[in-house]
């Protein structure tokens, strides 16, 4: 139960006492009030009755008296009226019969007036004649103090009412910033540092409230300014100095990672431009010209297609690479002559002297068997042509790589994947993560795979970017999702945390994504122990609409993280934001590790950052066991894939 | 509360008591308050010459009588002061002085303590005829539409009320007027409207007399010294 009802209950239910007690006092007081002027009243009563009767009695005028008594008992204030003679015989005996009563019972049974007869004595000079003894009727005082109770407890609870009314306000003002401070502890839990912007009155509140924005700040500051030293360093690193555009190290990394993420890649172009008398240019200018025009040439190629993330560096001297993905021919094509056509109007614009000619060689491909050697030398031989042809024009080819990986082997995928989603040839395998700490299972990463005819496991790398390209990426994830899930279900030995990847394209599709939400509704237990793993390349297009997904499946349960972390610019950023599980560590930064002094750094770097956001790093592709010694000495939480981590069929 | 003296035994006085009484009234004031204790044990331990109670009670009557028409009579203006004062018995013995109420309860409680049944004592407002002023007498009823003894501090005679006829009878009273229950007049007396030998008198509540009431106060009070 709240703070808040508590105390509301326990001060209302105090006030419900204290009403309680002041109707009872009332209502007691006046019932002792009207008792004694009921017994004053009958003893006024029996006195003057005994003075009256004194006459009579001593002439034995029996009916005289009789009419005497009469004359006073039936004003009806009397219960009964008895007069008797000195030897206790009764000589007169009035009785009110009793009536009934429109009171409830459990009134007169609980009030219970006491009406004691009250004597007095005749007599008459010195001789003692009899007494008279009068009882008063409680029939009046009981409608009387009916009517005093009813009133009083009429306006008790309509004052009651009313208090409870301005204490209910009055509370609710005061707990009003504990509402927000609760949320904003419960924010800080889950490591997300925010303040409490509420400024409460009470003194207690509003000191919890600046401890809590103190610590917030303090700790959001720490980890705000460790990412900005090492985005800075991360800039220096893969920045071209001059242009400010990426530096042939950075464009290498980025774009094999795109490579080898052949998932969320399908297609893509990669333009290489070369200024071609830049040579000729830096003599006759010299090199602060030479430096202007570099730069301007970078301007140019960046703010072309501005609304598209894209790669773009300075490779060496006058030679720089742009790569798109997922885009089709046509649009590559229109990047290619929009790139063209800016360069053309803004360097020959400047009215040098001399005319600034360049070359613009592109190579398209889809994914399948491609290298980034392979892409380079196409685009190369492209540029070469470009140049030659001396009208700084674009010069785009398809790259090849595989013959059969064409239209007629793209549609032998479509039916191999449909077939096998008809033929419910669809499994998947297990790969344990084990913590360095103390060798336990962190968790089990799910790796799709299609069994082929022939009985060989196809793994999701080789089918899925088919599968995407079918639109069957939504099949086969469902369908996978559900194996799982069942196996899980059914397994309940096998304990702890799932990991499960899934296209970027599937959380896209709104029908997918109503399924995946029910599902996960209708399987609480597994989904609570499930985490969907993105590549960073495939989410950080849309940062917004990853935030909702999260925000989703948060609330069902299931969690977050990132595959492949660790080369897109906003990679820090978005950890702060979106606050994934855990992050894999891009395997561009494991594979020289024990050479490379900077992925050591980088790797560092990414613990410090992580630690106070609590965020595990698990690092896969691991090729040497020195490199496991190493990465448990950065401070990585768990390793994938090394000698015991081999993927293997667990049902 | 007042002491209730269901069987006669004398007056008990705690040392408290006696050294208030010593301090205010002095060592007379409390030597006459002993004496009533004694007076009291006395009649009770006397050899009684007649076997009936009526006699014996009759006896008891002159005594008491007696013993406080020794004391001298004060208006209450000037012995204590205001208009109308009731005293209580030991107010009375240790100030040495009353009026003719004081008189009228010292005679009343000592009767009681000696075990006369407060039904057969009246303390009765009177009009005296050749003084033309207010009295108090207490009356005595052996039965109760008897002619009762009248025991007054204007004379140590008692004699029957129809003797007394310089006395005009207004209004009477006692402890039992207040109704108490279980207890009223008709269940104390036996089926020859007389009164019951072994009737066990307790006294009422309180009484419509505010200065009754007061008094009955005060004796309680002395009672706690």
């Amino acid at each position: 139960m709240t703070m808040f009802k508590q105390i509301f209950i326990g001060i209302s239910l105090g006030f419900l006492f204290l009403v309680a007690g002041i109707e009872l006092i009332y209502v007691n007081n006046a019932r002792t009030y009207i008792q004694e002027q009921l017994a004053s009243h009958s003893q006024d009563a029996s006195t003057s009755l005994s003075m009256v009767l004194s006459s009579s009695i001593s002439d034995g005028d029996i009916v005289r008296a009789e009419t005497i008594v009469n004359a006073m008992f039936d004003r009806g204030y009397y219960q009964s009226i008895l007069i008797i003679n000195t030897r206790g015989d009764t000589l007169i005996r009035k009785n009110l019969p009793s009536t009934p009563t429109a009171l409830p019972a459990w009134f007169i049974s609980h009030i219970r007036l006491e009406t004691p007869p009250t004597e007095s004595m005749i007599s008459k000079g010195w001789t003692q004649l009899g007494r008279v003894i009068v009882t008063s009727s409680p029939q009046l005082a009981y409608l009387q103090l009916w009517h005093t109770m009813v009133g009083v407890s009429f306006w008790l609870l309509g004052f009651y009412f009313i208090a409870l009314l301005g204490l209910y306000f009055f509370l609710k003002n005061i707990f009003k910033p504990l509402k927000e401070i609760e949320q904003v502890a419960q924010a800080i839990c889950e490591r997300d540092f925010r303040i409490v912007k509420a400024k409460p009155k009470t003194s207690e509140l509003s000191e919890v409230v600046k401890a809590i924005n103190t610590l917030s700040t303090k700790i959001s500051s720490i980890i705000e300014s460790d990412i900005n030293t090492v985005n800075q360093l991360r800039y220096e690193a893969n920045t071209d100095a001059l242009t400010k555009l990426d530096n042939r190290r950075s464009f290498e990394q980025q774009f094999k990672n795109n490579l080898d993420n052949q998932t969320d890649i399908g297609s893509g172009v990669l333009f290489l431009v070369q200024i071609a008398n830049f040579m000729e240019f830096n003599f006759a200018k010299g090199y602060i010209s030479g430096d202007s025009l570099l730069k301007l040439t970078a301007s140019t190629i960046s703010s072309t297609w501005k609304e598209r993330n894209f790669i773009r560096s300075r490779i060496n001297g006058a030679t720089f690479a742009i790569a798109a993905f997922n885009l089709s021919h046509d649009e590559a094509a229109d990047f290619g002559l929009a790139i063209c056509e800016h360069l053309n109007h803004d360097i020959n614009l400047r009215a040098y002297e001399l005319e600034i000619t360049f070359g613009c060689g592109a190579t398209y491909f889809r994914n399948g068997n491609v290298t980034l050697g392979g892409l380079m030398g196409e685009a190369d031989m492209a540029m070469l042509q470009s140049v030659s042809s001396g009208n700084n024009s674009l010069v785009l080819l398809d790259y090849k790589a595989d013959p059969d990986d064409g239209d007629m082997g793209s549609i032998f995928w479509m039916q191999f994947i449909e077939k096998a989603l008809n033929e419910d040839r669809l499994t998947f395998l297990a790969q344990p993560a084990i913590g360095f700490k103390d060798s336990s299972r962190l968790q089990f990463e799910m790796l799709g795979r299609i069994i082929a005819e022939n009985g060989e496991l196809i793994p999701a790398s080789t089918f899925m970017p088919m599968a995407i390209r079918h639109n069957l990426n939504t099949l086969v994830d469902k369908k996978l999702i559900q194996k799982i899930f069942h196996f899980m279900n059914k397994k309940i030995e096998i304990t702890g945390q799932i990991a499960i990847n899934l296209s970027i394209r599937s959380i896209h599709d709104y029908e997918f994504m109503s399924w995946l939400t029910s599902f996960l509704t209708s399987h609480s237990d597994v989904a609570r122990r499930t985490v969907f793993e993105f590549t960073e390349f495939g989410f950080v297009e849309d940062l917004d609409y990853m935030r909702k997904f999260i925000e989703k499946i948060r609330r069902l349960g299931s969690n977050f993280a990132v595959d492949n972390f660790g080369l897109h610019r906003s990679a820090f950023d978005y950890l702060q934001t979106l606050r994934p599980a855990y992050i894999k560590l891009s395997p561009i930064f494991i594979k020289d590790l024990l050479q490379n002094h900077a992925s050591q750094f980088f790797i560092s770097s990414v613990v410090s950052i992580t630690k106070p956001l609590e965020i595990g790093i698990i690092a896969h592709s691991i090729e040497h066991e020195e490199s496991l010694e190493l990465l448990k000495k950065l401070g990585v939480a768990g390793y994938q894939g090394y000698a015991t981590g081999i993927p293997r069929l667990i049902d | 509360m007042l002491p209730v003296f269901l069987f006669a035994s004398g007056i008990e006085y705690s040392p408290e008591l006696l050294r208030y009484i010593g301090d205010r009234w002095g060592d007379k004031g409390q030597k006459n308050v002993l004496n009533w204790n004694q007076f009291i044990l006395a009649q009770q331990s006397l050899p009684r010459l007649h076997s009936s109670k009526l006699q014996i009670e009759h006896d008891e009557l002159i005594a008491d009588n007696l013993f406080w028409n020794r004391i001298p009579y004060f208006t209450d203006k000037a012995h204590w002061g205001i208009d109308d004062y009731w005293a209580t018995p030991i107010e009375t013995l240790g100030s040495n002085g009353g009026d003719c109420e004081d008189y009228s309860i010292g005679k009343y409680f000592t009767l009681k303590s000696l075990g006369i049944p407060i039904q057969k004592l009246r303390i009765v407002y009177v009009r005296a005829r050749t003084r033309n002023e207010p009295h108090m007498v207490l009356a005595y009823y052996p039965e109760p539409d008897a002619d009762p003894f009248i025991l007054d501090n204007l004379t140590n005679q008692i004699l029957p009320a129809s003797k007394r006829t310089d006395l005009d009878p207004i209004f009477s009273f006692n402890d039992d007027d207040l109704w108490s229950e279980g207890q009223n007049i008709a269940s104390s007396l036996n089926d020859e409207g007389r009164w019951s030998e072994d009737t066990q008198f307790i006294s009422g509540k309180s009484s419509q007399i505010r200065l009754w009431r007061d008094l009955l106060a005060k004796m309680a009070l002395e009672q706690t010294f």
